[in-house]
């Protein structure tokens, strides 16, 4: 999501979603670290969380974490932009412009 | 003969913008779109962006801090030009915030060319540039540096055949700033509030390669996006002769013995004013007027700004409306711009090919136009009668004037002089009686009548009587009885 996002709303856009959907997780989750992504740590503490934790519980954690982060989206920018951003964000593989203009 | 280079002109998607920038915006272009903040720039850009990307002319939209890209996708796309097929297939957008942040233009503009290098995009768009060039302020070399930053990136957009808007809050006044030099085109818009009413405006401040429409254009943002209004510009209009021989064709005004005092109906194409009091009848001699034009099958339209909102139209109007006869111009009180109701009720005169056009009145027009317009409402109103005549129609407009008895006045505005033809309506007081009458003050180029007619409204409609003859300051509202002299015709006589 992140390689996908950050590109087109910048790492610190992408940083506040991640931050407000984990505060949303974190309610449902208290086990989930707090957790400050920064491009050099990027998610450390949660995945200390993550290992630190059962499987089912983990995926669980996860699922919560993912689901927050896609309805923050939805709501800020629509189900159908946000599909069409994090599906295909910045369009195929780009081609020349000879390729374009025969 | 030299062979010029072609340039192709790019349709904007804006209405009315093309025709102001003299038919669309010049391909490999490099453009500014500047202007105060809320007046309109991103969205602008956006609509300028999802109209002209296509597959083979895609687009690269760069945000550069300015306004969080989740916040401007939000909101851009409650218009109904955002087009999220066409986000990721022929429209990219690129955060540039990290570069910037790092406090080097060489490798904002490293970035910018490197990703026009990989996608060869046919439109750029960085937004906001302003953040740009607030990056370079207290930096040794800023100056320098950001003169090097444009130069580069203008030169190498252009040279990949990119058409390219730089989007940002510019102060105007600044005409050392480098964009100013290197950018071809320089689209500006302003949002002014006057007395509590707020007005956008889009001026093309430069262009090079195309000649486009001076001066300030109202600009609408509604949820279909951006409309402008090109400001009419006066074409040249029928010379003096050439009115001569208009005047030879002759409508009829719809009211009997009316156009016995016009000196045979009102001159085809002319413009004329009816002024009156409140009440006097003005909006029924109208509405005559477009009656008679349906009976004889020409149809018309009305700018209707004296019914308060809610209030109907007569029953006669609300008939010829209905049955299309007549097409209506909706007005949206109190913040009409000049432009945008010509623009109007030229486009509905072109859709009925109508050959009549009623303005009533010119006073609630005034009251429905924002503030910043009425200053220049005298101006306006020459340019708005002159293009209506220069269509070919005929035009009335009524005027509202004020119950005063001890001089004798035409219109409020000093608009008398624009019309060709002005009608005259008063309240006299006779044998202790509130009577009204009508005078034909001026046909230009043609006969009239002068005398003062007593007229009557029975059952919605005008009915002239005799000529008030034996009175003397009927309309300064000193009624004396008359000297006798020769019998007054009730024909026409000669004006000149």
């Amino acid at each position: 999501m992140r390689s996908r996002l950050a590109p087109i709303i910048g790492e610190d856009g992408f940083r506040i979603l991640f931050a407000r959907s984990l505060h949303r997780a974190r309610a449902e989750h208290p086990w989930l670290a707090r957790e400050a992504v920064s491009p050099d740590n990027a998610f450390s503490s949660l995945t200390q969380s993550f290992a630190s934790r059962p499987p089912e519980q983990a995926a669980l954690g996860i699922r919560a974490l993912v689901a927050h982060f896609d309805d923050l989206l939805h709501a800020l920018i629509g189900k159908e932009l946000a599909a069409r951003l994090l599906l295909n964000p910045n369009g195929p593989p780009q081609r020349t412009n000879q390729e374009i203009d025969p | 003969m030299k062979k010029r280079v072609p340039i192709s002109l790019l349709e904007t998607g804006v209405p009315g913008l093309d025709t102001i920038l003299g038919g669309g915006l010049p391909e490999f272009s490099f453009n500014l779109l500047a202007g105060s903040p809320g007046a309109g720039k991103t969205t602008l850009a956006h609509q300028i962006m999802f109209s002209m990307a296509s597959p083979r002319r895609r687009a690269v939209y760069f945000t550069v801090l300015g306004e969080p890209p989740m916040k401007m996708l939000r909101y851009q796309q409650q218009f109904a030009f955002f087009d999220v097929d066409k986000i990721g297939k022929t429209v990219r957008f690129v955060n540039l915030a990290s570069e910037l942040l790092k406090g080097d233009l060489s490798k904002v503009l490293k970035t910018i060319l490197q990703e026009v290098e990989a996608t060869s995009p046919g439109l750029v768009f960085v937004d906001s540039f302003r953040s740009i060039m607030l990056a370079t302020k207290g930096h040794p070399r800023g100056e320098s540096e950001l003169q090097h930053f444009v130069q580069e990136l203008g030169v190498h957009l252009s040279s990949w055949e990119a058409t390219t808007f730089l989007i940002g809050e510019y102060d105007p006044q600044d005409q050392s700033n480098p964009i100013f030099t290197v950018a071809d085109g320089l689209i500006w818009l302003s949002q002014d509030t006057y007395q509590g009413s707020m007005v956008r405006t889009l001026e093309v401040k430069k262009m090079r390669g195309v000649a486009t429409l001076p001066g300030q254009h109202t600009l609408r943002i509604t949820a279909e996006g951006i409309r402008t209004f090109p400001r009419a510009i006066l074409e040249a209009r029928p010379t003096r002769k050439a009115k001569s021989n208009l005047a030879l064709k002759r409508i009829s005004m719809g009211v009997p013995r009316l156009d016995e005092m016009l000196g045979g109906g009102l001159p085809k194409g002319y413009s004329v004013l009816v002024a009156g009091p409140s009440g006097s009848g003005k909006t029924i001699m109208a509405t005559e007027f477009l009656a008679e034009g349906v009976r004889r099958g020409e149809s018309g339209v009305i700018a209707a700004f004296e019914k308060s909102p809610g209030l109907g139209l007569s029953t006669a109007l609300d008939r010829m409306v209905r049955t299309g006869r007549v097409a209506i111009v909706s007005t949206r009180a109190l913040d009409l711009s000049i432009d945008a109701t010509l623009h109007e009720l030229t486009e509905k005169v072109r859709l009925m090919k109508a050959k009549r056009v009623v303005i009533d009145s010119l006073s609630g027009f005034e009251l429905a136009l924002a503030p910043t317009y009425r200053e220049d409402f005298r101006d306006s109103m020459y340019r708005m009668i002159s293009v209506l005549t220069t269509l070919g129609v005929s035009v009335l407009a009524t005027s509202e004037l004020e119950d005063r008895y001890i001089d004798l006045r035409f219109s409020p505005y000093g608009t008398a002089f624009l019309t060709d033809a002005i009608i005259l309506e008063r309240y006299v007081q006779l044998e202790n009686e509130l009577r009204r009458c009508v005078t034909v003050v001026k046909v230009r180029n043609s006969d009239h009548s002068k005398q003062l007619r007593e007229y009557r409204i029975v059952k919605g409609r005008m009915v002239i009587g005799e000529p008030l003859a034996g009175y003397e300051g009927l309309l300064i509202g000193q009624v004396a009885p008359g000297q006798p002299g020769p019998a007054l015709a009730h024909g026409a006589s000669k004006s000149r």
